[in-house]
């Protein structure tokens, strides 16, 4: 008997992280929900399982993690592509397993060009960012392995080029990377590269599944970690503008924030003083929060902020991590979700980057079934309040047999925004799945948020959403100039029909994946929007109410440059 | 003669009043001529004042060299079992309980000890049957309905059944600031969290100055934003353990909300401070001590 458990069962502090009860449901709103989703990633030709270890057996926690998804627009032709990361096997079934990017054929449909656009590697890939590093108007892609690290130069031909090793970005090729993120720390308008490491995971060391009776979830044997391997640290990146970086991990501060199973990371303005922080979830260790000092360096504030741990203090699963304004504050509020047992958390931003966790009496505790991964913060019905989408899945395809209440494939929740500081649940049409990373963009340019999602062994889904009798919407393509191209880390505040709304554009978040770039706002039924931009750089920008219904593309300085409707 | 025998008895006597006064210095002075030949009675009480001075070796040869006299003695068969729990001696605890079952197997005395000693073997089936049987014997047996309430907690998914056990165990000892403790948390895990601050309100009336009472009645408070009564409850949590680290990060929550960031960062340094004495891996003695008293605090 550990003290945690003895203080369970004898002391009962309160256990909040385990043994979670869910809260009662209260009575349905009865309100509509107008938004469908539908799987349509097979007709779009999505149709390569995206691998990762054995299917009815996992013997080591590199087979069990998965992979995030991006959606990004790799040939700037104004249509989402899709980028899907994998991993592989010990076996040989693994054969074929690669990343693969599919190019939008603006029809409904993707064509795989993963060798074309020369992506094409196999190997135990784990988290993806998206960003214009080099500024020259092409998106490229940084992805995390359990081994080296990649970055993959745009070439603007719809080719890349692995510039890993000239950039100074791989790692040691030991640690497990996981998240990253593109992220402006100095705001000297050059993308700097964050980059959290999982366990420190050595084949040779660390027991197959079965040999450790440690090991075990439920009574049942299963494969080891992440408690019991080793931890890591984060790394920091300074792009010195020359297609090279610097490591200022040290420097930074970084550096000492070890001891920490770091997922997803998301690098935004947490405090609201203009500079990016960086929130780091934390798999049954402490979630960091690295507070910028705007001098290069970093300070840990996690349990400071309210962000580190449960709110009794406990350790908590943290995968992903989803940012929004749930209560139309004009504040930044974090979604973090947990394992089963526990639920999902939300943490509400008092502006000043202190957070409250508004869990329980937002309506979120009625759901603690289900291993939770990837999140966002959309309004997926337009209705001018962010739901809350979550995608599922269990770790243990052996558990199922013997534990039938414990399915290996699990649903996709939402939970849609009453509008007073409250969330309802509704389970998502869609088959369920082993799920881990999401995305979330308007692939088919139709004015509301679709869904790409990463499932274990099987080929992506792809949710199209289809919005009827919905709210109006606007999307924000920016453009920096003086800021980084990509304009990640910008503030955009759009005021609506009496309401007010702030989005950051990040360039990772949900788990390990990479969302649409364009910012997209439902708005109800406002007519117009006043838009308020802080560009990364510190300029503010206000842009005269525009009609709704359109994608407006604005650049640092220059305001709308081009709508589409 | 009569003179000796009237000593012999005397002594054990005086051993018992000076347990009754728990005075450390009278039963160290008692036992400075402690004879191992002694009568089962004068052995059985120096075991009895052995265990209270924490010498447990002794305390243990004691109580055998009084069952060596008796061997067919229920009590001190009895005293032999709980002596060897309270010793962490488990397994010659179990020998000391059946013996003392085959001569009375109707006590239920017996089938709680048996019960409490394979509840500290962690064999929590075993010890379930066992105080099952205490309460078939023993109906208003609150402490063997008490420990099914904890087995129930610790093996997740069975709440209802802890419910059950423990408002029985309430209902014979309505005042038992323990039981009411266990009682309000489990309620507020369920997330029946009105009734959760009735139970946990009672639970600090019936013992004021129990740390975790007033901490699940603070958690309780800030859940439903009642800052005032959670400063006040927590407070009081690290006033009565300072070394309660949960609490401390409840505390700095609550002082955020508020707006009183600088006792909310010593409240986080409090927190860090002690956090490490409260990790998942690390192993406890045994259960807290009120688990083996033969009645419950009132």
């Amino acid at each position: 008997m550990t003290r945690r458990d003895a203080l369970a069962a004898f002391f009962a502090q309160g256990v909040a992280s385990r043994g979670v009860k869910p809260t009662p449901r209260g009575k349905p709103s009865g309100l509509p929900f107008p938004s469908r989703l539908i799987d349509v990633g097979a007709q779009a030709g999505l149709v390569h399982p995206t691998l990762c270890g054995g299917v009815e057996r996992k013997d080591y926690i590199v087979e069990v993690l998965g992979c995030g998804v991006a959606f990004l627009d790799y040939d700037s032709d104004g249509w989402l592509d899709i980028f899907v990361l994998s991993g592989t096997r010990f076996d040989a079934s693994a054969e074929g397993a690669t990343n693969r990017l599919y190019r939008n054929n603006r029809d409904g449909t993707f064509t795989d060009v993963t060798a074309k656009a020369g992506l094409t590697r196999s190997g135990w890939a784990t988290g993806v960012t998206v960003g214009d590093y080099n500024n020259d108007g092409h998106e490229d892609i940084f992805i995390t392995y359990w081994g080296h690290n990649v970055l993959y130069r745009n070439n603007g031909d719809g080719t890349f080029t692995d510039v890993t090793k000239q950039a100074g970005v791989g790692g040691n090729g030991k640690d497990w990377g996981s998240g990253c993120t593109w992220v402006d720390i100095d705001r000297d308008g050059r993308l700097d590269l964050f980059v959290s490491n999982y366990v420190g995971f050595d084949l040779a060391k660390v027991p197959k599944a079965g040999k450790n009776p440690a090991c075990n979830w439920k009574g049942i044997l299963v494969n080891c970690g992440p408690r019991g391997l080793p931890t890591t640290r984060p790394y920091l990146y300074r792009n010195n503008g020359d297609g090279t970086f610097t490591d200022i991990s040290e420097r930074s501060g970084i550096a000492a924030a070890t001891g920490s199973y770091g997922l997803t990371a998301v690098a935004a303005d947490f405090d609201g003083d203009g500079w990016p922080d960086i929130y780091l979830a934390g798999d049954s260790t402490p979630s960091l929060y690295f507070r910028n000092q705007r001098n290069g360096t970093f300070r840990e504030e996690g349990v400071l902020r309210g962000l580190a741990l449960s709110e009794d203090g406990l350790e908590q699963a943290g995968m992903g991590i989803a940012l929004g304004d749930t209560n139309l504050d004009g504040r930044t509020d974090i979604l973090k979700t947990h394992f089963s047992d526990d639920t999902s958390a939300l943490y509400l931003n008092d502006g000043e980057g202190n957070f409250s966790e508004a869990t329980l009496r937002s309506g979120l505790g009625v759901e603690t079934r289900y291993v939770s991964w990837g999140a966002g913060i959309v309004d997926l019905d337009n209705n001018g309040y962010p739901d809350l989408f979550v995608v599922t899945g269990s770790i243990y395809p052996e558990i199922e047999s013997k534990l039938p209440q414990y399915p290996y494939r699990t649903p996709r929740l939402i939970f849609r925004n009453l509008g007073d500081g409250r969330f309802e649940e509704i389970i998502a049409e869609s088959a369920p799945q082993s799920s881990r990373g999401c995305a979330f963009g308007d692939f088919d340019n139709d004015g509301d948020v679709d869904i790409l999602i990463w499932n274990m062994n099987e080929p992506p889904t792809l949710l199209r959403n289809d919005v009827t009798g919905g709210g109006n919407w606007l999307k924000v393509r920016l453009e920096g100039t003086k800021s980084n191209r990509s304009a990640i880390g910008a503030q955009v505040t759009v005021r609506y029909g009496g309401k007010m709304q702030v989005q950051q554009r990040v360039a990772q978040s949900s788990f390990l994946s990479v969302n649409d770039p364009r910012l997209h706002f439902g708005l109800g039924d406002a007519a117009t929007a006043e838009i308020t931009i802080r560009w990364p750089s510190g300029a503010t920008e206000n842009i005269r109410p525009v009609p709704v219904n359109r994608l407006l593309h604005i650049k640092e300085g220059k305001g709308v440059v081009s709508t589409h409707s | 003669m009569i003179a000796l025998l009237l000593l012999v008895v005397a002594v054990p006597d005086r051993i018992h009043e000076c347990i009754e006064k728990q005075d450390r210095q009278c039963l160290a002075r008692e036992l400075r001529s402690f004879n191992k030949a002694g009568s089962a009675a004068y052995l059985s009480a120096a075991a009895e004042a052995f265990l209270l001075l924490g010498r447990n070796n002794e305390a243990v040869a004691a109580i055998a060299g009084a069952v060596a006299k008796k061997p067919n003695d229920y009590d001190l068969l009895l005293q032999q079992g709980r002596t060897c729990q309270r010793t962490g001696d488990q397994v010659k605890a179990i020998e000391s309980f059946l013996l003392a079952a085959k001569l009375q197997p109707r006590a239920a005395e017996i089938f709680y000890n048996l019960g409490l000693s394979f509840f500290l073997l962690h064999e929590y089936e075993r010890a379930g049957k066992h105080f099952k049987h205490t309460v078939q014997l023993d109906a208003a047996s609150d402490k063997a309905e008490f420990m099914l309430g904890v087995i129930d907690i610790m093996q997740q998914g069975n709440e209802a059944s802890a419910k059950a056990h423990l408002e029985r165990a309430l209902a014979l000892q309505p005042a038992n600031p323990h039981y009411l403790l266990h009682y309000g948390v489990l309620l507020a895990q369920l997330n029946e969290r009105d009734e959760a601050d009735v139970i946990l309100e009672k639970a600090v009336k019936a013992d004021p100055s129990n740390p975790l009472a007033h901490f699940n009645l603070g958690r309780l408070a800030k859940q439903r934003n009642d800052l005032a009564k959670a400063r006040t409850e927590l407070e009081a949590a690290v006033r009565l353990r300072p070394e309660l680290a949960r609490a401390h990060y409840q505390l700095a929550t609550v002082y955020r909300a508020l707006k009183e960031p600088a006792k909310a960062a010593e409240s986080v340094k409090l927190f860090q401070k002690y956090q490490e004495q409260d990790r998942d891996d690390e192993p406890i003695d045994g259960p807290p001590a009120y688990a083996f008293r033969d009645k419950p605090v009132q």
